[in-house]
């Protein structure tokens, strides 16, 4: 049985961000109440306040509560996976079954607010909703939120790695022939890469990688508000 | 080189790949007009820049998804399928 390169990086991954986590809130701790925080602690406050607004605008404040804790777990780790190829480790996220089972707990979650708000009759009841023989296409309806999300996140940054695979490729092959040139036969060491590739790697690796988490987030967050009540949201 | 069916195959797959990608075909000109309906909204409501901006973005991204599962076919096709024969 061989072992993949994602499972290596995921057990890196948490190790490094569970230490990370509790060096953060043992510096909160100590924080004086009567200062402004500055520093890390600072930032970690923003960013935590951030996520608390947008769920709370979102789905009210007695559900958001409970939310918010893996809203912010779910922005630090997918944004963790999707820029670690900058540090020559495989991502997590480029792998289905990391995203496939991402976006199954989203639509768990979409499907218990459908059914704490709305109702277990009503559930059942909008399959059949315009007319009768609309059954296969309400159910796949169901599912294609599940399955959009979960190949946006996992094309975008397989492809995004195939294609610096590529250009890696082509850089070699300009440095043997410039070298060759000068004399050189066989593989030199691959010096046109670091001229050809940075910018690349900015777009690919760390734009794309916020812009993906962002989406995947606000989309979990959005969803699930749309069946929460107006009266439950602003109570 | 290979000669006879294997090259008719890859050939074809080839042609595949290429009539794959081109779901993309009007992602620019979409994303070019939320930009455009952006840029409008901004320029009627300057103090509501940063929400403007922030759907914007989500608008663009969303838009962005037909363009990648044509991507993800045709690589699909030439380095998983195109390698194994």
């Amino acid at each position: 049985m061989v072992v993949q390169d994602d499972v290596y990086t995921i057990i890196l991954l948490t190790i490094i961000l569970g230490i990370g986590i509790v060096w953060v809130s043992k510096k909160i701790d100590k924080l004086d109440p009567m200062k402004r925080p500055t520093g890390i602690a600072g930032a970690v406050i923003l960013g935590v306040q951030a996520v608390a607004n947008t769920c709370i605008t979102n789905v009210g404040k007695n559900i958001a509560y409970k939310l918010a804790p893996y809203i912010l777990t779910l922005w630090i780790y997918i944004f963790c996976s999707n820029t670690c190829s900058l540090f020559g480790l495989t991502s997590p996220t480029a792998n289905l079954s990391v995203t496939l089972l991402l976006a199954f707990i989203t639509w768990v979650l979409i499907q218990i607010v459908e059914f704490k708000f709305g109702g277990v009759k009503a559930y059942f009841h909008s399959f059949i909703e315009p007319i009768a023989p609309m059954l296969p296409m309400n159910i796949i309806g169901k599912f294609s939120t599940m399955v959009s999300m979960s190949l946006r996140l996992f094309g975008n940054i397989t492809c995004g790695g195939i294609m610096m695979e590529l250009i890696y490729t082509g850089a070699q092959i300009l440095s043997n022939t410039i070298a060759g040139w000068f004399g050189a036969t066989g593989n030199v060491f691959n010096f046109m890469a670091p001229i050809l590739t940075p910018l690349l790697h900015a777009y690919f690796d760390l734009f794309a990688g916020f812009i993906q988490t962002l989406v995947f987030v606000t989309l979990t967050v959005v969803l699930m508000g749309n069946d929460v009540p107006d009266e439950v949201k602003n109570s | 080189m290979e000669t006879g069916l294997i090259a008719i195959g890859k050939g074809l797959l080839a042609i595949g790949a290429g009539i794959a990608v081109f779901t993309g075909f009007m992602t620019g000109r979409g994303e070019g007009e939320v930009a455009a309906h952006a840029c409008d909204a901004i320029g009627k409501n300057p103090e509501a820049e940063s929400k403007i901006r922030s759907a914007m973005i989500l608008g663009i991204a969303l838009a962005e998804t037909c363009a990648i599962y044509g991507l993800l076919v045709a690589i699909l096709l030439i380095f998983v399928f195109g390698g194994s024969f």
